[in-house]
């Protein structure tokens, strides 16, 4: 024995030592935790096992069943399971200070549902006040409760009852509604013949992320590389199993317990019809997470007071590292492997490495801060360009519609012509508008030094009729002249913000405006100042500067001017400030940087 | 019937106005060109006794006071809740974030998108 122990613990090590280099993650069992018992819902997790997707990058996954008294988080902090499947409400356990990540969304948006019975005639959150709830804690609640606070209903007004998960408590009337994924309960009830009524979270603005894959932060650490060929292994899956979801119906049909609950093929299907439309593959990526929904979410657990404002999302979120700087990673790797000789020069390597990686991180990191800057101001800006295309559209359809092709000379012809005529050409400006918005994006190019008084002349002078017909005064004090700027943006800022002044000027009372420059904090300020009816910012003020925006219905205008200074301004890294008093007059501040030379 | 439309565009107004009467011929038609006004209308209408507006349609842009905050303060003003017409979207609005934000306000009935056909108004009057 001792002998024996001898011989086999160095050829033990050897092997030990050849394995965890040769192929370490064979060694070790994978589990992942599924949410709930057997059915389509977790479709895409058998068909990675079963079509071998874990196994070719040698990994050894078993999944294991879930059901109501398994609870996700608990298995990966007991550590019997290395990954879990759950829902988005696994924000308010990393809330609660559990450190978790999240690895990847598969449902991009939630299944849960409400469901109540149809003869209780409770069809909107406010019908459920003082009714019986069937809820569980780590299964929809709280994006129900989010519901409830969305509509004003303190939810301590439901009487939630633990959730028994079978049907007959809301049959024989002993429940009011239960929390459902709607991808399942609703046909196993209309198997039965059932009735109900649906409330979902997505009509009160709740639209929360629906299954998705988790781990413990350090878990995900320590074995990103493995944590990646996981998600891509199921991102397989779930690609596999929407194409080819009479098979898995088949295959889910012969699991134990499916059967037994009354499952047939025909509810699978359904529920793989209902879960494609929550995965939404067409549009979105399978696996897909934006960061910026997880901040929407967090925002709304912090709106409803089930957060500290403070809290932020941290390490919650796993990120992937772009494929070719992981090959540079794995590359690097090597070669510092090969140095091993020289310790000195691996620990300087390294320093190099991590420093570079830091960098790396950082670039990319603001190179996402901007991207998603510019999208949400792209989002917006097409939503206001179509709305404002549409609208004039409209009309045209309508206004030839009730044209009377029968009568030409009737009466009412004339005016809709003249409507016609006059849409139209409104059609015309908004296009006009609008080229102009998107081409102020690319001003710039023609900086160049400029004496800010003669700009100013100049643009005084192609207005002189205007000023002179509505009887302006304008002062000017310019303590700076000389500027290394742009012409045609100096040149946009003085028409618009002067025009301004003079169109939205109090009507008895002449425009009074003085024009200044000065030096102020290592930047030149120019200040244009005015006498005339003011804005109400307070009211108004977020949206001063917003594409179309417009505020005083009496006076024509098209809500683009200011839109399009503060965008040329901000581009060549300026900045514009607003005062304002109603009926006293406003102020407008521009913060050039410090190209000048005085 | 009597209805309110809360437009600021002069010939959607005009559209409106005549669909509205090649359906219901009596209907008494007023309009507001925002927010403001509108709730001054119907603040009026009920500090008079005048006949409430069985239907109330509201734009979403419009200056000085849009839809939506003319829906925030309508809901707010419990004077005006209890006389409360029928209120309907109607809008050159297709976004589905506009959509699902109506859908949050208990009491619009619906969200339409312009134009307004024959169809649409019976569907309103239907919902009512």
């Amino acid at each position: 024995m001792h002998l024996k122990n001898k011989i086999l613990a160095p050829i033990l090590l050897l092997t030990f030592v050849f394995s965890t280099f040769s192929n370490a993650k064979a060694q070790d069992s994978i589990f992942i935790q599924l949410k709930w018992r057997h059915q389509f819902q977790f479709a895409g997790y058998y068909a990675a096992v079963n079509k071998g997707y874990f196994k070719e990058l040698g990994l050894n996954v078993y999944l294991r069943e879930g059901g109501p008294h398994v609870i996700s988080v608990n298995e990966i902090e007991k550590g019997r399971a290395q990954y879990a499947v759950s829902s988005s409400e696994i924000i308010s356990d990393y809330i609660s200070g559990k450190p978790l990540s999240v690895i990847t969304v598969f449902f991009q948006h939630s299944p849960y549902v409400l469901l109540t019975s149809s003869n209780s005639n409770i069809k909107r959150p406010s019908d459920l006040i003082d009714k019986r709830v069937m809820a569980a804690n780590d299964q929809g609640w709280t994006q129900i409760k989010a519901v409830f606070l969305k509509e004003g209903i303190d939810p301590s007004l439901l009487k939630v009852q633990q959730h028994q998960w079978g049907f007959k408590h809301l049959e024989n009337g002993e429940a009011d509604a239960m929390s459902a994924y709607s991808s399942f309960e609703p046909f196993m009830l209309d198997k039965i013949g059932i009735h109900y009524n649906i409330i979902k979270p997505v009509d009160y603005g709740v639209d929360f992320y629906g299954d998705l894959l988790f781990s413990s932060q350090d878990y995900v650490k320590n074995n990103a590389e493995e944590v990646e060929e996981v998600r891509d292994a199921l991102i397989k899956g779930w690609e596999y199993a929407f194409s080819h979801r009479e098979e898995m119906a088949n295959y889910i049909m012969s699991l134990p317990g499916v059967q037994e609950r009354g499952i047939d093929k025909s509810i699978l299907l359904k529920e793989a019809e209902e879960l494609y439309n929550l995965t939404q593959p067409d549009l979105i990526a399978i696996g897909h997470m934006n960061i910026g929904r997880w901040q929407a979410i967090l925002n709304t657990y912090k709106e409803l007071g089930l957060a500290p404002t403070d809290i932020t999302l941290g390490n919650f979120i796993f990120t992937t590292t772009p494929d070719e700087y992981r090959h540079k990673f794995k590359n690097a790797f090597y070669i510092s492997l090969g140095l091993l000789i020289s310790i000195l020069f691996v620990l300087i390597y390294n320093y190099q490495l991590k420093k570079e990686v830091r960098n790396q991180t950082q670039k990319i990191q603001t190179t996402t801060d901007e991207l998603m800057l510019s999208n949400a101001e792209l989002e917006k800006f097409a939503y206001v360009a179509s709305h404002n295309l549409r609208a004039p559209v409209v009309n045209i359809i309508s206004l030839l519609s009730l044209y009377n092709k029968e009568n030409p000379s009737a009466k009412d012809n004339l005016y809709i012509i003249d409507k016609l005529d006059s849409t139209t050409k409104n059609l015309h400006n908004t296009l006009k508008d609008l080229i102009q918005v998107v081409s102020s994006k690319s001003v710039g190019m023609d900086t160049q030094e400029l004496n800010i008084e003669q700009v100013y002349e100049e643009v005084k002078e192609s207005i002189s009729e205007l000023i002179i017909r509505t009887e302006t005064t304008i002062y000017t004090h310019f303590e700076v002249k000389e500027i290394y700027y742009s012409q045609k943006v100096l040149n946009s800022i003085f028409i618009n913000l002067l025009t301004n002044s003079i169109k939205y000027k109090r009507p008895e009372t002449p425009a009074i405006i003085e024009v200044s420059t000065r030096f102020k904090n290592n930047k030149i300020e120019l200040r244009i100042t005015d006498n005339g009816l003011g804005i109400n910012l307070k009211k108004h003020g977020e949206k001063l500067f917003g594409l179309f925006q417009r505020f005083n219905p009496n006076i024509e205008g098209s809500g683009i001017g200011l839109h399009i200074v503060k965008k040329q301004v901000e581009t060549l890294g300026g900045e514009i400030k607003v005062e304002s008093t109603v009926n006293v007059g406003t102020t407008f501040y521009i913060y050039i940087n410090s190209l000048a030379k005085v | 019937m009597n209805i309110l439309l809360i437009d600021d565009d002069e010939v959607t107004n005009y559209i409106n106005k005549r669909i509205f009467c090649s359906v219901y011929p009596d209907s008494n038609i007023t309009v507001a060109g925002n927010g403001s006004e509108a709730l001054t209308v119907i603040e009026n209408n009920i500090s008079n006794a005048l006949p409430i507006f069985d239907l109330i349609l509201v734009d979403i842009s419009m200056p000085d006071m849009d839809g939506w905050e003319f829906i925030d303060a309508v809901s707010e003003n419990k004077y005006i809740l209890q006389h409360k017409g029928f209120f309907f979207m109607l809008t050159s609005s297709v976004f589905d974030d506009d959509i699902i934000k109506a859908q949050s306000k208990p009491f619009i009935k619906k969200f339409f998108s312009k134009p307004l056909d024959i169809e649409k108004i019976k569907e309103m009057v239907e919902l009512c």
